[in-house]
């Protein structure tokens, strides 16, 4: 199985590997220091399964699960943590693989086992979906967003990003200069975004409250934000929502 | 029938004079404050009207036999005005006294025959009365000529037969005896009157024996029916009455004793013996002696009759051993609950009330009396509103139970039959259980506030411990261990003799950790110290990526601080401001003094604080747990205050009193 380890500690990597190389079945194809490089490696090397360290620089173990494409390439996954009882409870309860540090290596090769068997199951995707479900309870405020461009990843705290829009059936994200696709739906990210900052405008445009330049009435009831970007792109809010925007900012 | 040598034989004035003068001022006295006192119990309830005439009757009678004696005393002529309306008032007073009586009677005259037979009595004097009132009167003006001994007798006459009359028929067998009897006595001594007037009018005596049968027979009738009267007719100040009138009746008998004596010692027995200077001084000694001996005795002779009297006529509930009775049941009580079925008791048995209720005040419910609301008792007439919406609606008397300052509840009473107008010991009584149970209910109040106190500080205490607890384990996360334990079993194989540093360096900081989980103070530079072993450890895991700087002035390295109070900063920096941030990062710790004020500093190039992210709301947390123990430790003279830093991240400042330890 092609694996990929993603841990933020020099030691911690290379004992991993150490006790993987007593598994045989196990091919490390790379490692990855903190969650922005295991997102590129993720998408890069398309591993069959995943040691993810939780606690981590940049991004932690579940916003790299969340931030990458759920799709049928996406890997297992066998979290590794120091000592986490949130996140413990909640492996538990769904019967997810996980190891604590220091790793024990009869609880390794149980994980392996079980990995293998799964790899070799016709569908993977009720373990995915637990994966996924996880990740979201348990960390459920996003503090960063993964953005990219062409083949390129970049970690953009979410004030600086003025809108989410869905294009095409892609959400993308317009910093202040530049436009990012991302790989979470709007639905994730008005969950998971400050509900005081981001505001619904239409079905498909996530707006940044903070970054507005200009709100002018538009026809009928409803409004056109003017934003704050370069080109001063202007963004119309639906009837329905500019009722909750009247709400959300007094004296509008 | 008093004096007759007042209209007739004028040698009248004789040595009964100044005996019956002081009898009728005696008699004016008490029959006047009889009158002012049923006055004021108008208002009340369980206070007959017929009180009131009776009073006025016995007023009349006395006054205008004072009025006849005093003008004759003074020497004006016979049947003059003065004489005529005093005779005048003083038989009207006489012919009208069976009215009141035969209403007093009539409450106990239900059934049958009796109640119509006493309606008809009642209507005979009436007629009779005004009959005599108008013959009277027309007499006394000159319009008619009637003898004036026979309207005497006409109106004794009267008077005695419709007494005779209704004391014999009205009371039944079943009326209380307390009534029943003294109605036969009351009845009997108005026949008596009759039979020693007549015997006075017709055997004729000489005058000084028909002097003396007139003023004892007409004043001991007076008594006996003032006393009978009070047995079935009791009011609010009856017992009141009884003992000022007990004193002046007292006073005017002890008078007339004396004046007597100053009279009738035969001076001239005396010197028969005697010389007169002698004689004379053995008089005077006698009737001095007698005079001190009563003076002296009165006051003894007054509470004893008083007090006979009183339990005599009122069968005054043993209030004394009530109380008593009542304070050791209430001592027993712990529930609040339980207070009122034996307050209730309490007041009812020994007053025989018909009902006594003890309900809580609510003084929004209805409109009450002003004076309820100040704690004073309320008498409700029977047709008071309050009735309707009082728990019991024939409660005549309500008794404010005061606890906590103010009116807490109310004590209903409604009078029984044995006791159908409560007199003012009564109701003294039914002040002294209210009382009882206001200070019961202050005293329950008072150990429930205790009880409460104390578990709110057993909670409390519960808490500080847990509290403790919990900022323990927060001093060194597990986390922290079980990395620094995989980092070493990588090293062990890898490189041993960093694993020896590595493995050194975590017992050292978990010494550190456990030596002063038990004490709350140690010096900077210990603090310091452990400080830079944790985050050697934490260097090492991180290897490239965490820089760590100390700038610690040498002279405060001595001064006291919280064991472990820059640990939780440091790791909230850690875990916060450099963990989420790729890439190298740099922690500052360090300690100067600024005059008394010691400042601790920790500060990184990480994160930063953002309202959006999550981590201002654990380093808030992180803060507000040092925040706490600086609290506890210095109250407001320390502080902790988390910035933004100059050129990113986050700067945490302590500030605290300096103070030096010594270094044990």
């Amino acid at each position: 199985m092609r694996s990929l380890i993603v841990d933020d500690e020099e030691s911690a990597r290379s004992r991993l590997r150490r006790l993987l190389a007593a598994h045989p079945e196990i091919e490390v194809i790379g490692e990855a220091r903190d969650g922005l490089e295991a997102v590129r490696q993720i998408e890069a090397l398309r591993p069959a399964l995943l040691f993810l360290d939780i606690e981590m620089p940049g991004l932690t173990g579940f916003e790299v699960l969340r931030a990458i494409p759920n799709d049928a390439n996406m890997p297992l996954v066998i979290f590794i943590t120091g000592y986490d009882e949130h996140a413990l409870a909640a492996f538990e309860a769904n019967a997810l693989a996980y190891l604590l540090k220091p790793i024990e290596p009869e609880r390794l090769s149980q994980a392996v086992t079980r990995a293998h068997a799964l790899h070799a199951a016709v569908d993977g995707a009720p373990e995915r979906e637990r994966v996924l479900k996880v990740a979201r309870e348990s960390q459920p405020v996003l503090r960063q967003i993964v953005c990219r461009k062409r083949d390129r990843a970049v970690l953009l705290p979410p004030d600086q990003i003025l809108w989410f829009r869905m294009e095409g059936g892609i959400v993308k994200a317009r910093s202040a200069s530049d436009t990012f696709w991302v790989n979470h739906s709007l639905t994730d990210l008005e969950a998971g975004l400050p509900p005081d900052v981001f505001f619904r405008a239409r079905r498909e445009v996530l707006v940044n409250l903070a970054r507005i330049k200009e709100i002018r009435p538009y026809f009928k009831s409803g409004f056109l934000l003017v934003m704050a970007d370069n080109e001063a792109t202007e963004i119309t809010v639906s009837e329905r929502q500019a009722k909750l925007l009247r709400q959300r900012i007094p004296g509008l | 029938m008093l004096v007759d040598g007042l209209h007739g034989h004028s040698i009248a004035i004789g040595s009964f004079f100044t005996g019956t003068l002081i009898a009728f001022m005696t008699g004016v006295l008490i029959t006047l404050l009889l009158l002012i006192l049923t006055l004021r119990a108008a208002r009340l309830p369980g206070t007959p009207f017929a009180n009131i005439l009776f009073a006025l009757c016995a007023l009349c009678w006395s006054a205008g036999g004072l009025g006849r004696l005093a003008a004759l005393g003074s020497d004006v002529p016979h049947w003059s005005t003065i004489v005529r309306i005093s005779w005048a008032l003083q038989y009207i007073g006489a012919a009208a006294i069976p009215i009141p009586i035969l209403a007093c009677w009539r409450r106990y005259a239900v059934d049958g025959w009796r109640e119509s037979a006493s309606r008809i009595l009642g209507i005979v004097a009436m007629i009779s009365a005004a009959a005599i009132s108008a013959t009277l009167i027309f007499r006394s003006t000159g319009l008619l000529d009637i003898g004036v001994a026979s309207m005497e007798h006409a109106a004794t006459f009267s008077s005695t037969v419709l007494l005779v009359l209704g004391g014999a028929f009205l009371p039944r067998r079943s009326t209380p005896s307390s009534v029943y009897y003294p109605s036969l006595a009351m009845a009997a001594a108005a026949f008596g009157t009759s039979v020693v007037l007549l015997v006075r009018g017709h055997a004729a005596p000489d005058a000084g024996q028909a002097a003396f049968l007139g003023a004892l027979g007409s004043h001991l009738v007076l008594l006996i029916a003032l006393f009978a009267f009070f047995l079935f007719a009791r009011f609010r100040y009856a017992d009141i009455f009884v003992r000022y009138g007990t004193r002046i009746l007292l006073v005017g008998l002890l008078t007339s004793i004396l004046t007597s004596a100053l009279r009738e010692i035969r001076i001239e027995q005396l010197t028969s013996t005697h010389a007169p200077p002698a004689a004379f001084t053995l008089h005077l000694s006698g009737v001095v002696l007698l005079a001190n001996m009563l003076l002296l005795s009165f006051t003894f002779v007054d509470d004893f009759l008083s007090r006979q009297l009183n339990r005599w006529l009122f069968r005054p509930a043993d209030t004394r051993s009530s109380a008593r009775k009542l304070a050791a049941d209430l001592s027993a009580i712990h529930n609040e609950m339980e207070i009122a079925p034996v307050v209730e008791d309490a007041a009812r048995v020994p007053l025989e009330l018909s009902g006594a209720r003890l309900v809580p005040f609510d003084k929004e419910v209805t409109i009450w009396p002003a004076g309820l609301i100040e704690g004073e008792i309320v008498e409700l007439n029977p047709s008071d509103s309050l009735h309707r919406t009082l728990p019991m609606p024939n409660a005549e008397v309500l008794v404010p139970v005061t606890s906590d300052g103010r009116v807490s509840h109310l004590l209903l009473a409604a009078p029984g039959p044995a006791r159908p107008g409560l007199v003012q010991h009564d109701l003294n009584f039914l002040r002294m259980v209210a009382l009882q149970a206001g200070s019961r209910f202050d005293m329950l109040r008072r150990e429930r506030e205790a009880i409460d106190r104390e578990s709110r500080e057993a909670l409390l205490r519960q808490q500080i411990a847990e509290a403790e607890l919990q900022a323990l384990r927060a001093q060194i996360h597990p986390h922290f261990l079980f990395n620094s334990l995989n980092t070493i079993a990588d090293l062990v194989v890898r490189d041993p003799l960093r694993a020896e540093t590595m493995t050194l360096r975590l017992a050292a900081t978990f010494r550190h950790v456990l030596r002063n989980a038990s004490r709350s103070l140690t010096t900077v530079r210990e603090e310091i110290e452990f400080l830079r072993t944790y985050l050697a450890i934490e260097e090492v895991r991180f290897s490239d990526r965490l820089t760590v700087e100390f700038d610690v002035d040498p002279e405060v390295e001595g001064d006291a601080i919280p064991s472990l109070i820059l640990q939780p900063l440091v790791e909230n920096a850690m875990k916060h401001g450099l963990g989420p941030k790729p890439g190298p990062g740099r922690l500052i710790i360090s300690a100067k003094a600024d005059g008394p004020i010691l400042i601790l500093r920790v500060e990184d190039d990480g994160m930063g604080l953002s309202t959006s992210s999550p981590a201002a709301h654990s380093n808030g947390m992180g803060v507000a747990n040092v925040a706490g123990r600086l609290r506890t430790l210095y109250h407001d003279q320390a502080g902790v205050a988390l910035d933004p830093r100059e050129g990113g991240g986050t700067r945490v400042t302590v500030t605290l009193p300096r103070n030096k330890v010594e270094k044990a």
